[in-house]
């Protein structure tokens, strides 16, 4: 593997090429950037094109303008100069329903975790509902399943689904990167023999 | 360089230390951006090495320009321009270029598709990849996401408001019978506007942890400037290709131009607070104004090519 070739470039480009092949189960998205619908309810709007602050609804802001509105969900003190002199939108205490986390934290979290485990991970879960600690846990965790709401249970779904679709990714990187290294040791085969 | 050298300097005129910035900046990324960006086309995308290169060094010179745009910005935010901060800037360039290209140079059916195709990567995050130039574009974007929490709600914004004005583009640049009225002349406008509004959005947006919203209006109209100027520049080349824009609509562009120009530096002068970026930003749009008007002189006297690399 070339130096400036990333190993985060092999995975994400592996992670596209699987879901093209079908190789991965599931129809779950893999990252929405698209947030439309939270963004529809902020209470604020910024329009960018004449630099002023309005409420969600003003009937001030330019229909020209309606391309260039940015949801805002909290405005400070400083920013009232900006303030739409019709509507006036005023500071409120409440905080932006998304906050943001370091999401590539969480990734690099996943992907060391999947790394080591993801092979087993699912034959692994089999053995242990079988175990008696399992058995007695089995109970308790289907009930919370049953327990949890439609959309707690598809955020679930997504990330076990995330998870299976990471570990089918790393396994094959982890197939090439072997085969790549046994071909540059002078190997012939994948399992080294001549 | 001044738009008239005997009449005193307006009062948005950043004075001669800004321009001479500008030039030295200019050529420290032309050369910084090629280390960057030619390794991961060698890796992904050979071919664009090949020949004349022609493709490659425009994409260059773009990285080049969103770099000295990426770094006034940065510094009318309140921060340094780093070697982080030039990487992200490299990469946003080269991903413009390949995102334009994408749309203008394959056909109508080529740019549509394309559509589609990051309508399904901004809605779900699968990209079908099927050539050399995807893959590399694919991992530009990759390595450009994973410089910035993508999930932060302005940047999200920010990249769908600029796909949502590449689609419009596509949409209203097909030449069509007659000549255009007012309504279509200003949605045309107002599609210029938000491509490089939006744009320049996105690039401030990566660049640094939280726009100000009172520096968004001033920014979103450098964007919208760097537009008007930059089809103005490629005017014919555009009625060549049977492309729409609304530079290439106006019986006196010329001079409508110096209109835009004059009212969006002002804007900027008056809307942001005193500092080496603003500087930078205006100086950087006065020079690019006046290339594009000899760029446009000169393709009316030779005729367009859309593969010049200029400036």
């Amino acid at each position: 593997m070339s130096e400036h070739v990333h190993i985060s470039d092999v995975v994400g480009l592996t992670i596209q090429e699987l879901h093209m092949t079908g190789a991965l189960r599931g129809d779950e998205p893999l990252l929405r950037i698209d947030n439309s619908a939270e963004a529809e309810k902020a209470p604020f709007r910024l329009d960018a094109a004449a630099g002023r602050l309005h409420r969600k609804d003003c009937r001030a802001i330019p229909a020209g303008s309606r391309s260039a509105l940015y949801s805002v969900w909290k405005i400070g003190a400083d920013e009232q100069e900006l303030a739409c002199p019709r509507c006036k939108p005023m500071p409120e205490p409440e905080k932006p329903p998304q906050e943001s986390e370091n999401s590539t934290d969480l990734l690099y979290g996943v992907l060391s975790v999947v790394n080591q485990f993801g092979g087993v991970l699912r034959e692994r879960g089999q053995e242990y509902r079988k175990s008696s600690v399992g058995k007695v846990l089995s109970a308790q965790i289907e009930g919370m399943y049953r327990g949890i709401n439609e959309r707690e249970r598809n955020v679930l779904d997504v990330v076990l689904a995330s998870l299976e679709q990471l570990a089918v990714t790393i396994r094959k990187l982890d197939e090439n990167l072997n085969n790549a290294h046994d071909m540059k040791n002078g190997s012939s085969k994948p399992d080294g023999s001549r | 360089m001044t738009l008239a050298a005997s009449a005193p300097p307006p009062s948005w005129d950043p004075g001669p230390a800004a321009r001479a910035r500008t030039d030295r900046l200019i050529q420290v990324y032309r050369k910084s951006v090629a280390a960057h960006l030619e390794p991961l086309v060698r890796a992904y995308n050979p071919s664009m090495l090949e020949g004349a290169q022609t493709e490659y060094r425009k994409m260059l010179e773009l990285s080049a320009k969103m770099n000295l745009v990426g770094h006034a910005c940065t510094e009318i935010f309140g921060h340094a321009y780093d070697a982080r901060r030039l990487k992200i800037g490299t990469l946003f360039g080269a991903c413009c270029f390949l995102a334009d290209s994408f749309i203008d140079d394959f056909g109508e059916a080529a740019a549509r598709e394309y559509l589609e195709r990051i309508e399904l990567l901004l809605t779900e995050g699968w990209f079908d990849l099927k050539t050399d130039r995807e893959r590399l574009f694919f991992v530009i974007l990759s390595r450009l996401f994973a410089e910035r929490d993508l999930m932060h709600p302005t940047v999200r914004q920010a990249i769908l408001k600029l796909y949502a004005a590449q689609k419009q583009d596509v949409n209203l640049r097909r030449a069509r019978g007659g000549p255009l009225g007012r309504a279509e002349l200003n949605l045309l406008k107002r599609c210029a506007r938000n491509r490089s509004g939006h744009a320049i959005l996105v690039l401030s947006a990566f660049l640094v942890p939280e726009l100000a919203l009172s520096r968004l209006g001033p920014m979103f109209a450098a964007g919208a400037l760097i537009m008007y100027i930059d089809d103005h520049g490629d005017c014919f080349s555009d009625r060549n290709e049977g492309r729409l824009t609304f530079m290439n609509q106006l019986s006196r562009p010329e001079r409508s131009l110096k209109v835009i120009f004059l009212s969006h530096v002002t804007r900027l002068a008056e809307g942001l607070p005193k500092s080496e970026g603003r500087d930078l930003l205006i100086a950087f749009l006065t020079r690019y104004y006046l290339t594009r008007l000899e760029k446009h002189r000169q393709q009316k006297r030779a005729g367009g090519s859309a593969w010049a690399v200029h400036e």
